[in-house]
């Protein structure tokens, strides 16, 4: 594949396409400008320093004018698709952000490219920086679509689609902050030819997203070069990074929230991509029902792997209902891909209609709006065993915070979606359509100043304790603040929603692990995962409040009686939280039945990846701790394996 | 002993030490089919030293005579107790193999090719004196030295010292044109298919294999060109994370072995011997793989399912010998148990073949059929299955509950899983105490509780049909 690419005629010229960075200027570039290089270069390092420091103030063509967005050009859509439909333009030009820190590898602030091959047990050697050109380079030679069969070419390729990625997210039109990774560190390791296999994963343990390669030549397929793959491993690391404590479960649907988010990431950037849009509306005229193409993530692998031509295709029909016994976190995560697809359906069609807008310009309001619509929520979602409903009555939240007056519906036609799908219930769409005001807040016994307690996790530790009664936290569980951020997100048309100051607490309860559906857990006990997110707006309004409970009740300070007016609150909160517990028991049960927890197995020189099991169990001192796995090949649907509890025995 | 065929399983703890006696007229036929153990090899010397001593006739010049010799599979709970020493007194008239034992088999060249690779790979693994994880240490033992003294043993000592030439054998070969006259008993070989590299290896594995090499291949290529060479250390990582990155990738060399491990449990021989209307099927350690469907690394069980199932295994059996020491990999789960596989193209299904060849005794009546389970929990914690030993011991006569046979004796049966693993993997409450009070086909490791006698012994007597 990446072998033939290399024989044909040479590139046509680049189209520019709309920036990494939407949240700063909407001007599109004029249709041949593209920034000569010398241009950049013409500025001094120092002046482009002092000038990056300034970045946030500039616009976008400033920015590509003085150097500071750097060109390049990258396959976006995968390359399999790209063949078949030679008018999407294998190559697109990118926009990625200069740093000072840019390096050979490629090595970013936040990424660091290690071609290493776990089969050859080389390294290759890496793409080098050369600022001058404002390029990578192999030796002499820039790398561009002109030896694009390179491994350095692989090598830039994966990490300007991941510099992509994480702008999307960082933007204000995304989370609207720097976000963390969940490992200790703050470069994510990128392996662009890691070995032999259809296999590509993001591994929390060796700070690395892995990327194979399969197939023969030469027609190999590359797992690094296709965008939606990428994108989907990188949704992983994302999540990992902002609710680290998501990978520490035994529930299905929080492991297929992770799926989602990966399919909903590749959805999102293929959205991205100027020519890809363009060619999308034609074809559709606006309407995204007929856009298979968008939904066929991983098109290319899904085609070479087992003849299916795409992977949990998000234009689907399940539901809660259908997927209620399903083990299989890929087939359930389909729900709310599916929903959120009937999210991004209802939208292009009211804005190529009611907006009167060409199908091109509706594809690019549908972009930005989806990608506020579907990450900015993320920030308010529980620290732990999210489910959809959590996120679906977040994206509710965010909706009705960003546009409270709603001139054109869109909360009903969210609530319509996910009501549509299961995931919300008539009495939740009841509760929602009653009336109320925008903000509550819960009556707290000891004022603490947003400035203060926003200022440190110790300071905001001490809000908390001071008002556990109130925040339904128990009086003698001790809580850890798990995260403590800030967030400036923007709304339509560039402007700034209110600054979020957000904050996560967690804690712990041991549920006995009692009877034979433990199988050699019967006796030890599980981690239930209680606590909440508060969101606070600048002035200390509360904006968002969700919880996990559990299931210890109101308990009395120093034998005094609190009052009865939070007793109600304490007790539905205890009852949601047996309710929970009783959840956790039927998952671990469940999951161990199904055959889907085990141990890793391996060496110093690697992993045995067909034993890698969905669900790892680690025992500490009669405490077993349930983790999510790297999940490995994206070819297999787990349904279709039959095999059960022999997986984990290796035949001799 | 002249109406009886004696089959006795010696104890040997996991693994397999089957001898077979057939009765013809004379000093009999006397078969050995595998001696191996996945583990310490102290229990087999004394399996193969009581063989000779009790059961063999006399060869001549203080000799014994053996006159078969049956390998299924290279496997160490198979064929670890091919000692030369142990065997130095016994001449043995012929030698069964697989005939993907044979190096020169045409259509196994790619199994061996998978197999060397994994051996290689394996060995490697070993050598670099590297912590492995406990699944991963039980691979490596399948790889390991004392396998290959075995082979040997197999495949050129016992030939050269007897005068033979091993037999390399395959389904649709029998007794009779092996050059072996058993009167009116038949040994049917039923497993593995001639054609082995076609039924068993499976497209993947084999587009996986050459895949993986063709690129790697054009990978060092194009690095050779530049600096790139083993031993390097990336400059934009530490040193720790590095090792720590290639701890957590996928190796190919373990994944390989994995499936040829699978694959050699696939290409061993499986025994239908007929004797005076009687059927007893020796398994060795097919496995069944879901349904079998070509040009996929199928189970041993779907092919000879495939194949037989209006032939040879059409009517029920006398005796089982169960699969890999009772692992739910090597017996296909019954229909009227549980009916998850399904054929999708209308053939017949491999859950069917349990009803066919071990039929539920009609109501009143009582089954006829015998089985042994060749076994011991120790490497492999769910190893001999519960779940299945009950199904089966609904089928079969050679059953006991053995919660009551402990409790007569009496033995404590906590006290029988009692090694540090055993201990710490809770093998009596997770895999043995439910079971405990249900009729199992007999096995070895608790009748060796009950007993101590170092074998366990069916009889089969001729069919008055």
């Amino acid at each position: 594949m990446a072998t033939k690419r290399a024989d044909k005629a040479p590139a046509r010229p680049a189209k520019p396409a709309k920036g990494t960075d939407v949240s700063r200027s909407r001007e599109r570039p004029a249709r041949d400008a593209v920034p000569k290089r010398k241009e950049s270069s013409a500025i001094s390092p120092s002046k482009r320093r002092s000038l990056y420091a300034a970045a946030q103030y500039l616009s976008a063509d400033v920015e590509r004018e003085f150097g500071l967005q750097l060109p390049f050009n990258v396959f976006i859509q995968d390359p399999l698709v790209a063949r078949e439909h030679p008018e999407l333009g294998e190559d697109e030009q990118v926009w990625v952000q200069w740093e000072p820190g840019l390096a050979d590898g490629p090595t970013s602030a936040r990424f660091a490219v290690v071609d290493f091959n776990a089969d050859t047990g080389n390294l290759a050697p890496a793409a080098q920086w050369n600022d001058e050109l404002g390029s990578f380079v192999h030796g002499k030679t820039a790398l561009n679509q002109t030896n694009a069969a390179s491994l350095q070419f692989h090598q830039v390729n994966v990490w300007v689609l991941l510099q992509r990625a994480l702008a999307f997210f960082e933007s204000g039109n995304g989370l609207g902050r720097r976000i963390p990774w969940a490992f200790e560190g703050n470069r994510l390791i990128v392996v662009p030819h890691a070995g032999y296999g259809q296999n590509a994963y993001y591994d929390r343990v060796s700070k690395s997203l892995q990327f194979y390669y399969f197939g023969e030549e030469p027609d190999t397929v590359y797992t690094c070069l296709s965008s939606d793959i990428v994108s989907h491993e990188f949704g992983h690391a994302v999540l990992d990074g902002i609710r680290p404590y998501f990978n520490e479960t035994a529930s299905v649907q929080t492991a297929a929230f992770h799926e989602f988010i990966g399919d909903l990431t590749a959805i999102l950037m293929s959205l991205q991509n100027g020519a890809f849009r363009k060619w999308l509306a034609r074809k559709t005229g606006g309407d995204m029902s007929k856009a298979e193409q968008l939904s066929s993530i991983a098109e290319q692998f899904g085609r070479a792997a087992e003849g299916k031509p795409y992977l949990r295709s998000a234009r689907n029909e399940e539901s809660m209902s259908k997927v209620a016994s399903s083990q299989s976190e890929h087939r359930v995560s389909q729900v709310l891909t599916g929903a959120m697809f009937d999210i991004l359906m209802a939208l292009s069609k009211h804005y190529a209609k009611a907006r009167e807008r060409t199908a091109l310009q509706a594809f690019w309001d549908v972009a930005q709006r989806m990608q506020r619509m579907a990450i900015q929520p993320l920030d308010l979602l529980p620290p732990a065993e999210v489910t959809f409903r959590d996120y679906a009555l977040a994206v509710v939240r965010a909706e009705e915070l960003a546009n409270p007056l709603d001139p054109h519906g869109y909360r009903k036609m969210l609530i319509k979606a996910f009501r549509g799908r299961g995931i919300l219930s008539k009495r939740d769409e009841d509760e929602l359509a009653e009336p109320r005001y925008l903000y509550w807040r819960p009556k707290l016994l000891v004022f603490h100043d947003i400035d203060q307690l926003s200022g440190s996790r110790a300071a905001a530790y001490r809000f908390l304790d001071d008002n556990r009664d109130e925040l339904l936290i128990p009086a003698m569980q001790d809580i850890v603040v798990a995260d403590l951020y800030d967030a400036s997100k923007l709304t339509r048309e560039g402007n700034r929603l209110p600054r979020q100051i957000v904050l996560e607490y967690i804690w712990r309860e041991h549920v006995p692990l009692k009877g034979r559906q433990f199988g050699q857990f019967n006796g030890q006990s599980a981690t239930l995962l209680c606590g909440g997110t508060l969101v606070f707006d600048e002035t200390g309004t509360l904006l968002s409040w969700m919880r996990k409970p559990g299931t210890v009740g109101r308990t009395l300070r120093h034998g005094k009686h609190l009052g009865t007016k939070l007793d109600k609150a304490w007790a539905a909160e205890v009852q949601e939280g047996q309710q929970r517990r009783d959840d956790l028991l039927r998952s671990a049960a469940a999951e161990l039945a199904a055959g889907r927890v085990g141990v890793v197995a391996g060496s110093e020189k690697g992993l045995l990846g067909t034993r890698l099991p969905p669900v790892t169990a680690e025992s500490d001192r009669d405490v077993v701790t349930f983790r999510l796995s790297p999940h490995l090949s994206l070819s297999g649907d787990d349904d279709d394996d039959d095999e059960g509890e022999r997986r984990w025995e290796i035949s001799s | 002993m002249g109406n009886q065929l004696l089959i006795r399983a010696y104890n040997v703890g996991c693994g397999d030490c089957f001898y077979v006696r057939i009765p013809n007229g004379d000093d009999g036929f006397h078969i050995l089919i595998d001696c191996g153990r996945k583990g310490k090899a102290d229990l087999l010397r004394p399996a193969v030293t009581h063989l000779e001593r009790e059961m063999l006739p006399d060869a001549g010049g203080g000799r014994k005579r053996l006159d078969l010799i049956v390998a299924t599979h290279r496997h160490e709970d198979h064929i670890k107790g091919f000692d030369p020493e142990w065997f130095e007194n016994i001449a043995v008239q012929h030698v069964w193999l697989s005939a993907a034992m044979n190096p020169k088999h045409p259509q196994a060249r790619k199994v061996n090719e998978l197999h060397a690779f994994a051996r290689t790979a394996m060995r490697q693994l070993v050598e670099s004196g590297q912590a492995l994880s406990p699944q991963v240490e039980l691979l490596a033992d399948l790889y390991g030295v004392s396998n290959q003294a075995a082979d040997d043993f197999l495949m050129r000592t016992i030939p050269e010292r007897n005068g033979i030439e091993p037999q390399f054998v395959h389904a649709g070969q029998s007794s009779r044109g092996l050059g072996l006259d058993l009167g009116d008993a038949v040994i049917h070989v039923l497993a593995p298919e001639r054609d082995i590299d076609h039924y068993y290896l499976g497209e993947e594995v084999d587009q996986s294999l050459q895949g993986m090499r063709g690129i790697a291949a054009g990978l060092q290529h194009r690095s050779a060109a530049s600096t790139g060479k083993p031993d390097d250390l990336p400059g934009n990582i530490s040193a720790s994370d590095f090792r720590l990155l290639q701890s957590r990738m996928l190796s190919n060399g373990l994944a390989f072995a994995e499936k040829d491990s699978s694959i050699q449990n696939n290409v061993g021989v499986v025994l239908l011997i007929e004797w005076r209307k009687r059927r007893l099927l020796f398994v060795g350690d097919a496995e069944w793989h879901g349904e079998f469907k070509k040009g996929k690394d199928n189970g041993s069980w779907n092919v000879m399912w495939e194949k037989q199932h209006d032939k040879l295994l059409k009517e029920p059996i006398d005796f089982l010998k169960v699969g890999h020491h009772g692992s739910v990999t090597s017996t296909p789960v019954p229909d009227s148990v549980s009916a998850r596989s399904q054929r999708k193209d209308g053939g017949p299904s491999v859950n069917q073949i349990l009803d066919v060849l071990l039929p539920l005794p009609k109501a009143g009546q009582k089954a006829t059929a015998q089985a042994i389970v060749s076994t011991e929990r120790e490497a492999y914690a769910p190893i001999p299955a519960g779940r299945l030993l009950v199904e089966l011991a609904r089928r079969v006569s050679s059953v006991r509950n053995y919660g009551q046979a402990l409790a007569a004796k009496p033995i404590d049966p906590e006290t029988l899983w009692q090694s540090a693993k055993a201990k710490r993997d809770k093998f009596f409450e997770t895999y043995e105490k439910d079971f405990l009070h249900d009729m199992q086909p007999w096995r070895t490791d608790l009748e060796q509780a009950l007993d101590g006698k170092g074998f366990v012994d069916v009889e089969i007597e001729a069919s008055e049909q």
